[in-house]
């Protein structure tokens, strides 16, 4: 099969807070596409494995004036200074230069998990458990993607075997380019709010560069500098708030996640 | 030639540097490398053609269309049907795993007979045919003066009419349904109107003003393209939707809500009473015209009892300042169109009052019958004829009951076993559930015949209760169906002689539709409409359902009644509204005592199955609460003496259970939250059918009440 | 019974109780073992590391005794390089303890990673911008150092001696030993560098991150520092707990105080820079990433007094002690200085692996805590056992105190 060469694109994504009502079907539809298998009987929010994980957040303010706000965080997809892929050892984390996504690769993967503690936004999960489906439910997994095996880190890549396929599709019917209707992460496909939006961010006509160039829109931990290729959006300033310390910094602590 | 030593020596030293120039060593070296990469312990992901196809998720009845990508023909991944109209591209995290159902490890494998000790639940399988004679014989040789009862926990599907058809010939049979709100709207609605079989649809996508009484409206209420369209309502920009949430409880809908009235618990009586108070008080031309011209019966008894609700009293009796309720009832009064919705939580349903009180503020408000409001539905036909009354479990008699079959509870469980125990005679009894899985109510029965798991068969979606819209689709099947399974009419053609298949009842129904000549039907593939007189028969709609479509049919536009009893006919009604202005106290966390306020979410499964990898959402985050988190305040929780993070005991009147402390200082104090919805880690254990759990019998209280607890460190 | 095994002209304890002293530690490290082994065959999920807290008490064991490990190489630098001669008598023990630290770091290394037999993966697929390849590079390098520094050590016992072949290869070692000591001063200095510079260059990690000097962050020289103060107070007070466990002078007291006088003088040195490199993290560094850095000290259990600690009672106080002649020369007094010293260096680990872990960095995070399993401590059990083992091994039947027979000498 031919190959494509894409130009170089920079993906990325904008979330719609104000739509988002927590409902969790990025998160299912995330595992389902990535063959993420299900929690083991003592799993618990902080040895679980959700590339996309939704969190609650709110203002800090107590019962019956708390606004709360619910948070997808995945990775960011970092375009500068990429803080895991600088710290991986053996070159287990890249960023394509012609996407922009930072991929993991879990076959070289040591799982010593300093990448880990090198991501700000805990998008990062460790494999602490043998994967393993129900009796049967193998049938049930997406033949695109490989499972991974205990002990390495693996994390969001954008649903980079929809890329493949994308291509694969372009390759067949001679375009070099693909069309960005075929590219779809998961997420985005699921939400049933139509919260996310995902595209070039470098193309100018498309919707995510517009959503991102908004007043609405705001990166978290935008001021240490690694150059974040997911936006989200809100009309609320409290929202837009928590992007930073040195700004919600009046707040008390009271989330969860 | 002779061989040396130092010969010897040399050529091994010569080999070894040789053999670095050849590929051998680096082969070596990437096989190693990614013989630590494999393992046969890892799972091997299927091969096969890719193909797509579509259905309907027929895990609720709200019916979105779903596109299955598979792989050698099985479904591997789900997503809405994105160009459909009616389901609108959307999917809940349960419908987009229902095809993982068929492999859950509570499946049973065939017909069972259930063994239960006081901690764990036993399955013996038993062929098919010796499962049928059982019945059979239970059936024929019941004692005296006792009945057959079927509980269906998904009413107005073409089978329901096929059990109701089957217990007319019983003398006695009882034909069951859940009593939930919505069975309890219509009654209070049926009682202020005097007219009876209503069936009405919540407008919500024209209402401007929604007071919703502890309706979970954004979780997993209504099908979630609905959800999805309620949202864009409130951007909208000529007649934005204000949703207003009144709920003692902190979940979803309270957070997502415009306004939350974080009413205390069981004042929600109070809180309606007191806003039809103020609506009468300060609109009497709304009232007028509503009531005055509408030959309103009850006027001033209503005025009466209104009188013991002031704005004063109710703002003490719910917590929620004069201020606010005077604006809840302007903006009610105002912003039209309005409408009031109690319950519909997976959790249980309200009282019978307070549905009543809602149905008055209705009238009152014009929201029934109008645009926006509560409109009738264009029902399904039924097939059958003379069928079984409907009733629910507290219209029959105690001990009356000695062959009991349950049918549709794999998904919902709206009616607990406690409820039902005592409608079983003494002198023996039968009981049969169709689940394929173990459940709360399949643990308890006595023979399971497991139906098959969804996508397995043909099935029937009638589409989504709280809709204006009803719909009919066909959940086509995707997976073979497994040896074993037993479709619910094979076993009423046993019982009763005959020999029908579900397929061409589906048909007649259908048939029936078709002759109405009434709504459209909707591919799946391209979204394309077509009027029902496009299709010749019976047949090539049935055809069009297998390919993905639904047929729906717009709301009837009849005329409201004329004369309406906004006290119902339901006896010393007053007596018990006015007993309402007065409360119980919140618990106040002294001696570890709160109310406990039980929580689940409405969606596909309210508390019954669902795949094991939601506990990406249950466990693995904190998206949805497990069954183990006990939520409350701060301040609470430290007067309880523990502290977030705590191991604790819940106990109350019917039982105790073990959980996690959890602080949210969003959370009323004196109150707690507990899930009952369904959890992925417990279900799969079939311990989780031991004990007895703090909220037997939720169906006698509203979930909004609650129940006295007691909260202490483990 | 082993008599013909202990050096030559010095006592050693009886041999059950020798015995007496090895099994209860020898169980202690099958357990160890025990626990280490359930984590290598079921997984990580035998510890309580979290995908928050991706490290735990192991990378915090690793970094210390790495830290205190470095003894090995600044004596032997001192001793070969600087040609400090009044070191000769500690660069055995010195070399002992270093080889027990870093190999048992390696070996909880193994443990520790998701998949060990992928470790080589560093050396096929090296990311030369990783701190962590530097660490993996230089510590591979050096264990093979230590061991060939060890070597002789193991040959001069008292039956290996009576093989010429060995006499003379430890012999052509010996003369080779400045060379070794360059190299491992080398690559310890880059090793423990990088150690500091693992968390100074966390990016989106601004409680630990630090500005650049040249290449490095500058934890990278303050890790190296705090090391070079560390390693002398750890040889020092093993030497100094050895003498009162076998009850005997092993070395005389000047050495001791040469070993303060060195860590005394470092530690100040790395004082006065800590101290300048916290002032502009916090002034600087820290909010100018968004983070206000006195909300690092706003968690319960981590309030200021952990960085005054860090700088006073355990930086100020031990140094000043050992700057002073006269502490240097009361034993008393010149060890508990020394353990100061090292109390800072483990409190300064801590610091950096833990709670840089438990602080929040999403506004919305919560504050998280962490306990280590039994599997976890056990591990950690086995190593201090180990450790324990090979000392004790070394001490009976090596000759670590060229002083020892002199002193037995002139105290008989």
């Amino acid at each position: 099969m031919r190959t494509v060469t894409t130009a170089r694109s920079r993906y990325g994504m904008v979330i719609d807070l104000d739509r988002c009502t927590g409902c969790g079907s990025c998160t299912v539809a995330c595992s389902v596409e990535n063959n993420i298998p299900p929690g083991t009987e003592n799993v618990t929010e902080r040895t679980g494995i959700t590339w996309m994980r939704v969190y609650e957040a709110d203002d800090g303010k107590s019962f019956p004036d708390t606004h709360s706000v619910f948070v997808p965080i995945m990775c960011q997809q970092c375009g500068n200074e990429t803080p895991c892929m600088s710290v991986c050892p053996q070159n287990a984390v890249e960023v394509d230069p012609a996407t922009g996504i930072v991929g993991q690769i879990p076959e070289r993967c040591l799982g010593c998990r300093y990448c880990m503690a090198a991501c700000p936004y805990h998008a990062r999960y460790f494999n602490w458990w043998d994967p393993k489906w129900p009796a049967g439910m193998e049938a049930a997994m997406n033949p695109d993607v490989a499972p991974r095996m205990r002990g390495v880190v693996e994390k969001c890549n954008f649903c980079q075997s929809r890329l493949h396929t994308a291509r694969e599709r372009a390759a067949s019917t001679g375009r070099t380019a693909i069309d960005p209707a075929d590219y779809v992460p998961a997420c985005v496909e699921a939400c049933p709010q139509r919260a996310i939006t995902f595209g070039d961010l470098d193309d100018s006509d498309s919707f995510v560069a517009a959503l991102a160039a908004g007043d609405r829109a705001f990166r978290f931990l935008s001021r240490i500098g690694t150059e974040p290729k997911v936006w989200y959006l809100s009309s609320r300033e409290w929202v837009r708030n928590l992007s930073d310390r040195v700004v919600a910094r009046t707040r008390k602590e009271n989330v969860r996640g | 030639m002779q061989v040396t030593r130092r010969g010897l020596l040399k050529f091994a030293g010569a080999s070894a540097a040789g053999i670095l120039f050849s590929p051998l060593p680096w082969k070596l070296l990437d096989d190693i490398a990614i013989w630590t990469q494999t393992g046969p312990w890892i799972p091997k992901v299927p091969r096969g053609p890719l193909t797509t196809a579509f259905s309907t998720c027929a895990l609720c009845p709200g019916g979105c269309a779903v596109e299955a990508r598979c792989a050698g023909g099985i479904p591997y991944a789900m997503r809405a049907a994105v160009r459909h109209t009616a389901g609108r591209g959307a999917l809940c995290p349960v419908g987009m795993t229902g095809h993982h159902l068929a492999y859950h490890p509570l499946r049973l494998s065939g017909a069972s007979v259930i063994r239960r000790t006081s901690d764990q639940v036993e399955t013996d399988s038993l062929s098919t045919q010796e499962a049928f004679d059982r019945i059979l014989g239970a059936l024929n040789t019941r004692p005296l003066a006792t009945g057959v009862a079927v509980i269906d926990q998904r009413p107005g599907r073409t089978l329901s009419g096929q059990f109701r058809a089957f217990l007319a010939q019983q003398s006695p049979g009882y034909y069951i349904v859940p009593d939930d709100d919505r069975l309890r709207m219509h009654e209070a609605f049926s009682n202020a109107c005097g007219k009876d079989g209503l069936s009405l649809g919540f407008d919500i996508e024209r209402t401007a003003t929604l007071l919703t009484i502890g309706t979970p409206v954004f979780d997993g209420w209504t099908r979630p393209a609905r959800t999805a369209a309620l949202l864009d309502r409130r951007h909208d920009a000529r007649n934005p939707l204000k949703l207003i949430h009144a709920d003692p409880r902190r979940t979803r809908t309270s957070v997502l809500a415009d306004q939350w009235l974080p009413i205390a618990p069981g004042s929600e009586t109070a809180l309606v009473l007191g806003l039809t108070n103020i609506v009468m008080r300060d609109h009497p031309s709304l009232a007028a015209r509503y009531v005055a011209d509408l030959h309103t019966s009850d006027r001033r008894g209503m005025l009466d009892v209104l009188s013991l609700f002031t704005p004063g009293i109710v703002a003490k009796r719910t917590g929620i300042p004069v201020d606010t309720l005077e604006k809840v009832g302007s903006a009610l009064a105002h912003r039209k169109p309005s409408m009031v919705i109690a319950g519909g939580d997976a959790a249980g349903p309200i009282d019978r009052d307070t549905h009543q009180a809602v149905a008055a503020l209705n009238i009152l408000l014009g929201s029934y019958g109008t645009p926006g409001g509560l409109l009738h539905r264009d029902e399904l036909p039924m097939p059958a004829t003379k069928m079984a009354a409907i009733s629910t479990i507290g219209d029959v008699p105690d001990g009356s009951i000695s062959l009991l079959i349950i049918d549709g509870e794999e998904m919902t469980c709206s009616t607990c076993w406690e409820s039902i125990e005592s409608k079983l005679s003494p002198d023996g009894h039968l009981v049969v559930s169709t689940s394929p899985f173990l459940t709360q109510l399949s643990a308890h029965a006595d023979i399971v015949l497991p139906s098959p798991a969804p996508y397995e068969t043909a099935a029937e979606v009638v589409g989504d209760p709280t809709d204006t819209v009803v719909s009919l689709s066909i959940s086509t099947p995707l997976l073979p169906r497994k040896q074993g399974s037993v479709e619910p009419i094979e076993l009423l053609n046993h019982l009763s002689g005959e020999s029908v298949a579900m397929q061409e009842l589906l048909k007649q129904r259908i048939a029936l539709v078709h002759a109405r000549g009434r709504g459209m039907i909707a591919g799946y593939q391209d979204g394309s409409g077509h009027r029902l007189s496009e299709f010749a028969s019976a047949d090539e709609i049935w055809s069009a359902f297998i390919e993905g479509a639904v047929w729906t049919s717009p709301p009837l536009h009849e005329t409201p009644a004329h004369s309406y009893t906004l006290l119902g006919h339901s006896p010393n009604i007053v007596d018990r509204w006015a007993a309402r202005a007065e409360g119980e106290p919140n618990g106040n966390g002294a001696d570890g005592q709160v109310i406990l306020l039980p929580t689940a979410s409405s969606d596909a499964a309210s508390c019954g199955r669902i795949s094991p990898l939601m506990t990406k959402i249950y466990q693995e985050s904190e998206v949805r609460p497990t069954r183990a988190h006990l939520v409350l305040h701060p301040d609470t929780g430290r007067r309880c003496g523990v502290d977030d993070g705590d191991q604790a005991v819940v106990q109350t009147e019917s039982g105790s259970r073990h959980v996690t402390i959890r602080f949210s200082a969003s959370l009323m104090p004196g109150v707690a939250q507990l899930s009952i919805g369904p959890d992925p880690n417990v279900s799969g254990k079939k311990s989780e059918f031991a004990g007895s759990d703090v909220f037997r019998n939720t169906l006698s209280r509203s979930p909004m009440a609650g129940v006295t607890a007691i909260v202490r460190r483990a | 019974m082993d008599e013909r095994f202990i050096p030559r002209g010095v006592q050693r304890a009886p041999f059950w109780r020798f015995m007496a002293w090895i099994i209860p530690w020898f169980g202690v490290l099958l357990w160890g073992l025990y626990g280490a082994s359930l984590c290598l065959y079921e997984g990580l999920n035998q510890t309580n590391m979290d995908n928050r807290f991706a490290f735990g008490l192991w990378i915090y064991l690793d970094l210390t005794v790495i830290a205190f490990g470095a003894g090995a190489f600044f004596t032997g630098f001192l001793l070969y390089i600087m040609k400090r001669r009044e070191l000769q008598p500690v660069i055995n023990t010195a070399v002992v303890l270093g080889l027990i630290c870093y190999s048992s770091a390696i070996m909880v290394l193994m443990v520790d990673v998701g998949q060990p037999l992928r470790a080589w993966f560093t050396f096929w697929h090296p990311n030369t911008h990783s701190m962590l390849t530097e660490v993996t590079f230089c510590l591979t390098c050096y264990i093979v150092v230590l061991i060939i520094e060890y070597a002789p050590l193991v040959l001069k016992n008292r039956q290996f001696r009576n093989i010429p072949r060995f006499l003379v290869f430890e012999f052509e070692l010996h003369k080779l030993m400045p060379v070794f000591a360059a190299i491992g001063a080398f690559l310890s200095f880059f090793h423990q560098g990088s150690l500091g510079g693992l968390y100074g260059v966390l990016r989106g990690r601004p409680f630990a991150f630090r500005e650049e000097l040249g290449i490095w962050p500058t934890t990278f020289f303050l890790f190296v520092l705090s090391a070079m103060a560390a390693g002398p107070s750890f040889v020092l007070v093993i030497t100094r707990l050895v003498e009162r466990l076998s009850a005997k002078r092993l070395v005389r007291q000047n050495v001791f105080a040469t070993l303060g006088k060195i860590s005394g003088m470092l530690l100040t040195i790395y004082l006065g820079l800590k101290s300048v490199d916290t002032l502009v993290w916090i002034n600087g560094t820290s909010p100018s990433a968004g983070f206000p850095a006195f909300e690092y000290y706003q968690r319960a259990s981590f309030g200021t007094w952990i960085l005054f600690a860090e700088i006073v009672p355990f930086g100020l106080v031990p140094a000043l002690m050992l700057l002073n002649a006269k502490v240097r020369n009361h034993t008393p007094l010149l060890v508990t200085a020394a353990l100061l010293v090292l109390a800072g260096v483990t409190l300064n680990r801590f610091v950096l692996t833990i709670q840089t872990l438990s602080l929040p960095t999403l506004t919305f995070d919560p504050f998280l805590t962490y306990v280590p399993s039994w599997q976890e401590v056990a591990t950690f059990a086995a190593v201090i056992a180990y450790g324990v083992l090979l000392y004790s091994i070394s001490f009976r039947y090596l000759p670590l105190f060229p002083q020892e027979r002199e002193i037995a000498r002139i105290e008989r």
